[in-house]
């Protein structure tokens, strides 16, 4: 018989060995609650049928998390993947989470010969209905909620290298931000094996404003994956320069907005886009969130625009006397350009996209 | 009335801050800033307001958070940066649920950040226990159902989803004024702690929730909920003689404890505490509403009202439900909900999309035995609380159209006033259209329109005062005025020439673009009058065609940009002249 499987699950950051038993979690539509069922008298079809859609409770061995669960079939494929979300608040991690879900549901990866599945389904249908429906019509999305430690979304990829499981987390930029060393928001840095780090664009002739010469959550993030030992040397990364739509007039970002989506993974084109981008924050005096690319061995930059423009109030300035008063909209519609590139470059990093090619995104 | 001592009570105001880039604390009170740090980690996970999906949050939460010796009253509204950096007004200190429901309606609430620290002055007790009595008696069933739950797992927390918005703190109010003894008996000492709103209610949530919780629907997702719940339209009604009926029975009506005085039924307000935020347009939106809340039954009525989807229902639906209602307890719900969907401008298009003519003469048909009121709710449930989205063209052609065809009369002139507001010589053409429909003029021999027009250039003012009287008449502030019988009600217009009505035909570029707009036409001059309403292929103007008694002019039609509607108005209602623009389009005489 043989061991049963060790992972580390992505929201306690415990590693555990998988239990094996016939039994699975299944949600009660009525009630809202998990019922353990038996799955062993079933049919192999209504067994892999039901695990689909099943849960198991992770056994949390430190005792320090709240009952969380994780999909029956987390460890029936590869190595599961888990990237997180790093940003100040209102950087727009969320944005760019959506657009970039939402991307890669309307094939945006098959260039790369990757599909993209919900393999925790429920979860899934959430995100959708909370974050992709409402993008879709327009709407801007709200603050993440503070202190919840919950993944965003599991998705399933699968391409040429196999099945893979990817876990998002995006959390809110104040618990990022956060030095209370008990947050358990950010735990989910313990567990990454890529982040993508969050910055927003702004041009200093528009605002004149000068940039903060600090990124909290982008240093105490890189601190916490110090901490690990050969975090920095194995770990990808990308920054990516979101609301870039703002810039859509200013060299050399208008260029790279101008090309769209890319067809296929070529590391000098990455690494001259990542050259523009650093010389743009450079020079912009946002030095600060270059902080990962000093850091990590392998680190890609990026400019995306995940809406395509700025969200202005529905009931105007002065709000309104209900509840929508704080809802802001898109008045063009959404227009996501480029959003999947940070993404493609973990895929990359990660050997998800294989070749020679891939290997080389993110190398000096 | 609960004293608080001076010092008692510290205030911490959190808001999204430009200069921090986070949803912080932008103003306290606290002595010390290490108490103010302590106070923003413990409350940060409760300070903001989430929609779920397409569920907005109300204009106004309350939450009742307790950390050991310190409770807080936290409110949080609708005003502030975007969804979820809200702000949020929080009281902190001994509180005890009893004194935080006596500074539900505390003056010093602040919607955004406070200049200096005003003393929380509470209600009086009487007052408010009062006030949330009459309010749970509307949701007596609904409440006896959640406390049933509450008797049978006396120690677990609770959420209820469903519970009519703007009647949660009266749920909690009677909950615990029927159920803490009780419980307290059993030996279980319930902490009373709650939240009006929370879009989620998992155990991942930091720092906690409430005991109680109330949700808009039900959270989907994978994460774990370890509260009981009680889904207020899904659940079976509890039996009435059971002993949560009978707790909340006594509750409300029966003698007792402090809570539960004999007192008569108290006449003060039972307007929804929730939606009592303090600005402006709300102000002015409660002076034309008054909350008409739900009945018993809620949970049994509204089973029909959830859809499959997260939504409890759409507008759309909920206007149908209300059309199709047969129980007088079923009506007064879904006009409740159809009502609180108008609050919001984005639904008012699907309501209006469900109550066309048709559906509206269907209402009617309801509140023939009842107060206007309901009428009154409805139509600024579907046009906005200041009939604001009838400064659309295809909106205000839709409420003539009702006004001119409506089976009902009550209707007609609710729905007269409701234009009138915006356009007063729509409103007498349309009651002039109306009447000459029903009208045994029509029946015997159809006007060639010369005829018709002199008819009704004769006629207009008659016929209008006709229609005009009853809406005048109906109208309450005419009707107390005193300084005019029905018999001496004068026209809306003032002394100006009568009106002209009649028909231009001009093509408009679009209607997105350009309106079509009256003007009396003398000489080179144009004295805009009012917009013109499309009906049947055909522009509808209206207006005196002289600028003055003496004045000779005609009434002509001309498509003007949209954004110079609002300078022509001002300029109608001064009988001022306006210079005619190079991007106005070709004239059409009025005929």
């Amino acid at each position: 018989m043989p061991a049963p499987r060790t992972v580390r699950c992505p929201i306690c950051a415990d590693p555990f060995a998988w239990p094996e038993g016939p039994e699975i979690l299944i949600k009660d539509e009525d009630t809202g609650q998990y019922k353990p069922k038996d799955i062993s008298p079933l049919s192999p079809e209504k067994q892999a049928f039901l695990l689909r859609q099943g849960y198991l409770e992770c056994p949390n061995p430190s005792g320090d998390t709240p009952s969380h669960l994780l999909p029956a079939t987390y460890v029936n494929y590869q190595d599961p993947l888990v990237i997180g979300l790093v940003g100040a608040p209102a950087s727009g991690k969320t944005h760019l989470l959506t657009a970039m879900i939402r991307q890669a549901y309307r094939n945006g990866l098959d260039p790369y010969d990757i599909s993209t599945t919900a393999l925790d389904i429920l979860r899934h249908d959430d995100f959708r209905s909370r974050y992709i429906e409402m993008f879709e019509k327009g709407a801007a999305l709200p603050g993440t909620t503070v202190g919840v430690i919950e993944a965003a979304d599991i998705l399933l990829l699968r391409g040429p290298t196999g099945e893979r499981p990817v876990t998002f987390f995006d959390v809110a930029g104040e618990d990022l931000a956060s030095t209370a060393a008990e947050n358990r928001s950010n735990r989910f840095l313990l567990g990454a094996n890529a982040v993508i780090f969050v910055c927003e664009a702004e041009d200093p002739l528009e605002t004149k404003r000068l940039t903060p010469a600090e990124n909290k959550a982008f240093e105490l993030a890189v601190e916490r994956l110090r901490s690990v030992p050969g975090r920095v040397d194995q770990l990808p990364a990308t920054i990516a320069v979101t609301k870039s739509d703002r810039l859509r007039y200013v060299p050399p970002a208008d260029r790279w907005l101008r090309r769209g989506d890319e067809r296929f993974v070529d590391p000098r084109r990455v690494q001259r886009e990542s050259r523009d981008v650093f010389a743009y924050l450079s020079q912009t005096g946002a030095a600060a969130s270059l902080l990962p690319f000093e850091t990590f061995r392998r680190c890609t930059l990026h400019f995306v625009s995940a809406s395509g423009g700025d969200a202005v109030p529905v009931n105007g300035q002065d709000g309104g006397s209900t509840g929508d008063g704080l809802e802001k909209y898109f008045p063009r519609g959404i227009r996501p350009t480029r959003v999947l590139e940070p993404l493609v470059a973990i895929l990359a990093m990660t050997g998800v996209i294989p070749g020679a090619e891939a290997d080389r995104v993110g190398r000096p | 009335m609960t004293e608080l001592a001076h010092g008692d009570v510290e205030q911490a105001f959190f808001g999204w801050s430009t200069e921090e880039r986070a949803l912080t604390l932008l103003w306290n009170s606290f002595p010390d800033p290490d108490m103010a740090s302590m106070w923003l980690r413990r409350l940060e996970p409760h300070v903001r307001l989430i929609g779920v999906g397409d569920v907005s949050p109300p204009a106004v939460a309350w939450s009742y958070l307790e950390f050991g010796d310190s409770s807080v009253l936290l409110r949080r509204v609708a005003v502030g940066d975007s969804s979820g950096r809200n702000n949020a007004h929080a009281l902190v200190g001994a509180l005890d649920l009893s004194a935080a429901f006596e500074l539900l309606r505390w003056k010093g609430w602040s919607d955004s950040v406070p200049h200096a620290t005003v003393r929380p002055e509470p209600a009086s007790k009487g007052d408010m226990a009062d006030v949330l009595r009459g309010q749970a008696e509307r949701i007596e069933q609904a409440t006896a159902t959640v406390l049933a739950k509450l008797i049978e797992y006396p120690e677990r927390p609770l959420s209820v989803i469903g519970c009519p918005r703007g009647y949660e703190i009266a749920m909690v109010w009677c909950l615990r004024a029927a159920g803490d003894r009780y419980l307290r008996e059993k030996g279980v000492a319930r902490s009373w702690s709650f939240t009006t709103y929370a879009e989620r209610h998992d155990v991942t949530v930091r720092g906690g929730l409430p005991q109680l919780v109330f949700l808009p629907v039900r959270q989907t997702g994978a994460a774990v909920v370890d509260r009981e719940v009680v889904v207020l339209d899904s659940e079976s009604p509890t039996d009435v003689d059971g002993d949560a009926g009978r707790l909340v029975a006594h509750a409300l009506r029966g003698a007792g404890s402090s809570e539960t005085p004999v007192a008569a039924r108290s006449s003060a307000s039972t307007e929804p505490l929730q939606d009592a935020v303090r600005t402006d347009a709300d102000t002015r939106q409660k002076q034309h509403e008054t909350a008409h809340p739900p009945t018993e039954r809620t949970q049994a009525s509204g089973r029909h009202m959830r859809s499959d989807t997260k939504s409890p229902a759409s507008p759309r639906s909920l206007a149908e439900n209300l059309v199709r209602a047969k129980k007088v307890a079923d009506f007064d719900l879904y006009l409740t909900m159809v009502v609180e969907e108008g609050r919001r401008s984005q639904a008012r298009g699907e309501l209006r999309h469900a109550l066309d003519l048709a559906a509206m003469d269907r209402v009617a048909s309801r509140v023939e035995q009842r107060a206007d009121l309901d009428l009154h709710k409805v139509i600024t449930a579907a046009y906005g609380a200041r009939y604001e989205d009838l400064a659309e063209p295809g909106v205000l052609r839709d409420a003539v159209k009702i006004i001119e065809h409506s089976r009902f009369e009550r209707l007609a002139k609710a729905m007269g006033r409701a234009v009138a507001e915006v356009s007063k010589e729509q409103a007498e053409a349309a009651g002039y259209r109306r009447w000459l429909a029903t009208s045994s003029i029509r029946q015997v021999r159809p006007l060639r329109p010369r005829t018709w027009a002199v008819v009704a250039v004769v006629m207009i003012a008659l016929l209008t005062a006709v229609f005009l009287l009853g809406t005048a008449v109906d109208e309450p502030d005419a009707a107390n005025a005193g300084d005019a019988g029905p018999g001496v009600t004068s026209l809306p217009g003032g002394p100006t020439p009568g009106p002209v009505v009649g028909q231009a035909e001009l093509a408009l570029v679009s209607e997105r673009t350009h309106r079509v707009f009256a003007f009396a036409k003398a000489g080179d001059s144009y004295f805009p009058r009012q917009p013109c309403v499309s009906v049947d292929s055909r522009w509808h103007c209206m207006g005196s065609a002289a600028p003055a008694a003496e004045d000779t002019a005609t009434l002509v039609a001309i498509p003007v940009p949209v954004n110079q509607v609002a300078d022509l108005l001002r300029k109608a209602a001064k009988n001022e002249a306006a210079p005619r623009a190079p991007d106005w389009g070709g004239e059409a005489p009025v005929v």
